[in-house]
């Protein structure tokens, strides 16, 4: 139990650019769904989700 | 000081100030500068040596030629418009008259001549009082008053400045005077902009003050005052290597950090005033005061001097003086640019 | 975007926190895991609003991201010998500056408003001008540093100038928006001026033949990541931004660019000779960049599809290239402390692994066949053949100086008789082997599929 403190102390730097990663992803997949939003109010450029697509910004 | 006297002489220059930037009256606002000039003398002689005697007399000529001109300036506008109220000053001989007195106050080329001298004859917290607080009382009557003044002269004058500022800063060693020159160009900046945008001339005084500020106090934690001085600071206060560097890098404007904001402000404004070639040159020419920073960079943090053994020993001593504004004050210097948009006034 | 910056931006925690002997690994590999983000940006189409509207990326950028992103692990190896005997905050100092530099990069890349991009490329200036001047190895990197920051500030203050005031005339300075609108400029004296002010910032980068002369110090006096960076992606946000520009500038560009094609048509002949009677390793190599950066200037300057793609893909091949020399270079310096080339001659004797390595950068920057160089060179040459018959001359001619002079850099380095006093040289380590294969591996590989470093056209 000690030994395992003991490596998560360690390497517990090694969480930070996943972690950035991870965060950078999420906030990613954020703004594209407020562009999509953005984009829907627009009667011009309004569009249904093709399939297999996440938003319809892109 | 004498410690009573102390508060006294500091309410007064504060006073001063107040009741020039406060007032109307054109007689009121020149007795608060008369006010905070007198009130400024003692402050300048603190330490009491020859050079600063020196510098306070320089710098009582110079204020007290200055106020007799702007005197004159007044008396001349009342007898042609019977008028004592600042914003009319509708007579363009006393306006011009106004403008060379304050710009005799402010240390503008070409009446700078006196700015290095005071500030190199004082130490470096009344140097800091001198280059800041000092400029407060002027800028607000030029503020008031900018649609009466002639803006050829106006720019003229800060044009003027600016190249007066890098080339003189250019020949120097003494850590005050070159802070001096930086603040003589800084003043040119300041006025360029203002018959076409007083509120950036108030935004552009508020970041100088904060980066003037800055540099003072960092350099005043070690008592530097030469760049050969500045160069052994390494040893004493090793936290501050990375601190100077940025500070001095922000005062040459350049762009990531804040000192860029003003500058930025400044050219924007002017050019939608349809002047492409004064800001061009005006940007060029402050590229010689960023040189003269880039140098003491190199002495202070980039490289070693050579030193004699009994100056490392100084990391033994602790420091002293208090550093409680310097974390905030290195921020402001560093980081405004990218909250820039919160700065600006509501459209 | 944010999935590329972020992560980078955390290096800096990473590095801070990391313990004494896991600096340089760690940093290593998390620089290399980051590497491969930008490939996620690649598969797009040609539009600059696709990530955010903020930092995005079309396929000039990605081409130059991945170059940028790949760099940084390979600068991070290069340098730890350089900084061995230095203490341990000076060695993270060191490293977070190469990563402020990389996040200013990968923004500056990314940025799609073009004050933006102008903030961001100053950026950049203060942390190289921090690793030339604090851990250059002569006291001339002072000067060099010096050089470099007003040459660029000089050259870029009317750029700065020209922004503000199409801003003030236009209200936008989206890239992508004035690029589609492109007001077509009349040809008056007041634009043309514009278009100086606008293209000279990069000129001044690149560097143009006689803008040069900062490159050269630079170079010499830098680091090895400071070499390493400035040859492989500095340089490229010159040809990055004339990119962009030009194209905004569009009806001018075709009469504005003849002296600028001469010039550096001109320069190239001139910097591959001056290369040719070097003594100076490191020297040689930047006047080689100089040489290289003048056939994209004038891909650049020559604006047509072919060309634009030629440019992109010598710009990053070139980038790997010039990187590699200056690996080598440095290898040669960490064993004989000199640059001096005719005092390190014969290593092939010695560091036979090496000696591959020499030979394989030397035929990749005189363009051989399977490495990416040959197929920008190419691109460039037929563009600007097309463009006008006669520079076939000076190209052909610069194509045979750059054989010269890099066989002559092979044979004085590598070949001849041993001299005495590097008979006790250590052996090459594993990590200089493996920056010199990872340096090596994209150029051959990217010459397999060549279609993603091509840019925007086709």
């Amino acid at each position: 139990m000690v030994n395992l403190l003991q490596i998560v102390r360690d390497h517990r730097v090694h969480v930070l650019v996943p972690m950035g990663f991870v965060t950078g992803c999420y906030s990613d997949r954020k703004s594209d769904e407020q562009l999509t939003t953005f984009q829907n109010k627009s009667m011009l450029f309004k569009r249904e989700l093709r399939p297999s697509e996440e938003v319809t910004w892109k | 000081m004498n410690p009573l006297a102390q508060p006294i002489i500091y309410s007064a220059v504060f006073a001063g100030t107040l009741i020039a930037a406060s007032s109307s009256h054109w007689f009121l606002t020149w007795v608060g500068l008369e006010m905070n000039m007198l009130a400024f003398i003692p402050i300048l002689t603190k330490k009491t040596n020859p050079r600063s005697t020196e510098a306070a007399i320089k710098y009582f000529l110079v204020q007290a030629t200055a106020s007799m001109i702007l005197m004159m300036a007044i008396l001349s506008n009342n007898l042609l418009s019977g008028q004592w109220t600042m914003t009319s000053t509708t007579n363009q001989y006393s306006s011009l008259m106004i403008l060379t007195a304050l710009a005799m106050k402010l240390g503008m080329a070409p009446f700078h001549f006196w700015v290095p001298e005071v500030t190199q004859g004082t130490t470096l917290t009344s140097g800091l009082l001198l280059l800041t607080w000092q400029k407060l009382a002027p800028i607000s009557i030029m503020y008031q008053i900018f649609p009466v003044v002639n803006t050829n002269i106006l720019l003229t004058f800060s044009t003027l400045s600016i190249m007066v500022g890098s080339w003189g800063g250019l020949n120097q060693t003494q850590l005050r005077k070159i802070l001096a020159y930086s603040s003589i160009t800084h003043m040119g900046w300041m006025m360029a902009i203002l018959p076409y945008n007083p509120n950036i001339t108030i935004f552009n005084l508020t970041i100088y003050i904060v980066l003037t500020t800055t540099a003072f106090l960092a350099l005043n934690l070690n008592s530097s005052t030469t760049t050969l001085l500045l160069s052994r600071s390494w040893n004493k206060l090793t936290w501050l290597l990375p601190l100077i560097p940025s500070t001095l890098l922000s005062l040459g404007g350049l762009p990531p950090l804040s000192g860029f904001l003003p500058k930025w402000l400044v050219i924007e404004e002017l050019t939608k005033n349809g002047s492409l070639v004064i800001p061009t040159i005006m940007a060029i020419i402050t590229l010689a005061n960023l040189y003269f920073y880039t140098r003491l960079i190199y002495s202070t943090s980039i490289t070693l001097f050579p030193t004699s053994n009994n100056v490392k020993m100084k990391w033994q001593f602790e420091n002293t003086k208090p550093t409680l504004l310097l974390p905030t004050l290195t921020v402001l210097t560093t980081l405004l640019l990218p909250i820039a948009p919160l700065m600006s006034p509501a459209p | 975007m944010l999935k590329l910056i972020i992560p980078t931006i955390m290096l800096l925690p990473l590095t801070w926190l990391s313990k004494k002997h896991m600096i340089w690994i760690n940093t290593t590999t998390h620089s290399l895991i980051i590497s491969p983000i930008p490939l996620l940006f690649l598969s797009q189409a040609n539009n600059l609003f696709i990530h955010s509207p903020s930092f995005s990326s079309d396929p000039l950028t990605t081409p130059l991201l991945m170059l940028t992103t790949w760099l940084l692990p390979l600068m991070i190896m290069a340098s730890q010998h350089h900084l061995s005997n230095e203490s341990l905050l000076r060695k993270k100092l060191y490293l977070s500056m190469l990563i402020t530099l990389q996040v200013s990069l990968i923004m500056t890349f990314t940025a799609t408003e073009l004050m933006m991009f102008y903030i961001l490329f100053e950026t950049t200036l203060i942390p190289t001008l921090i690793i030339i001047t604090r851990w250059g190895n002569q006291p001339e990197r002072l000067n060099a540093g010096s050089y470099f920051l007003f040459y660029t500030l000089v050259g870029s203050l009317p750029l700065l100038i020209a922004l503000i005031h199409t801003h003030n005339t236009l209200g936008s300075l989206n890239i992508m928006l004035l690029t589609l609108s492109s007001p077509s400029l009349a040809n008056s004296w007041s634009n043309n001026i514009m278009w100086l002010a606008c293209v000279m910032a990069f000129m001044v980068k690149m560097p143009l033949y006689g803008l040069h002369l900062w490159l050269p110090k630079a170079h010499v006096e830098a680091p090895i990541a400071g070499s390493m960076v400035l040859a492989a992606v500095l340089l490229k946000l010159g040809g990055y931004g004339m990119m962009r520009l030009t194209l905004i500038l569009s009806p001018l560009t075709k009469h504005m660019a003849y002296p600028f094609l001469m010039l550096s048509l001109w320069g190239m002949i001139m910097t591959s000779s001056i290369c040719l009677r070097q003594t100076d390793l490191k020297s040689l190599i930047a006047y080689s960049s100089v040489s290289h950066m003048a056939l994209v200037i004038a891909a650049i300057l020559i604006q047509t599809p072919w060309s634009f793609a030629g440019a992109t893909i010598l710009m990053v091949a070139h980038g790997l290239t010039s990187s590699l020399l200056f690996c080598l270079a440095n290898s040669n310096y960490e064993r004989t402390h000199s640059r001096t080339m005719i005092l390190s001659r014969g290593l092939q004797i010695l560091l036979p692994l090496m000696a591959f390595w020499w030979l394989t950068a030397s035929l990749a920057n005189l363009a051989l066949p399977p490495t990416i160089n040959l197929l920008g060179e190419l691109f460039v040459l037929m563009a600007s053949f097309s463009w006008a018959n006669t520079t076939i001359a000076l190209t052909g001619l610069n194509m045979l100086i750059t054989a010269l002079y890099s066989l002559y850099m092979f044979i004085t380095t590598q070949r001849g008789t041993l001299t005495h006093h590097i008979k006790n040289m250590k052996p090459s380590l594993t990590r200089e082997n493996m920056l010199m294969f990872m340096h090596l591996f994209p150029l051959l590989l990217l010459s397999l599929n060549p279609n993603i470093i091509t840019g925007p056209t086709p």
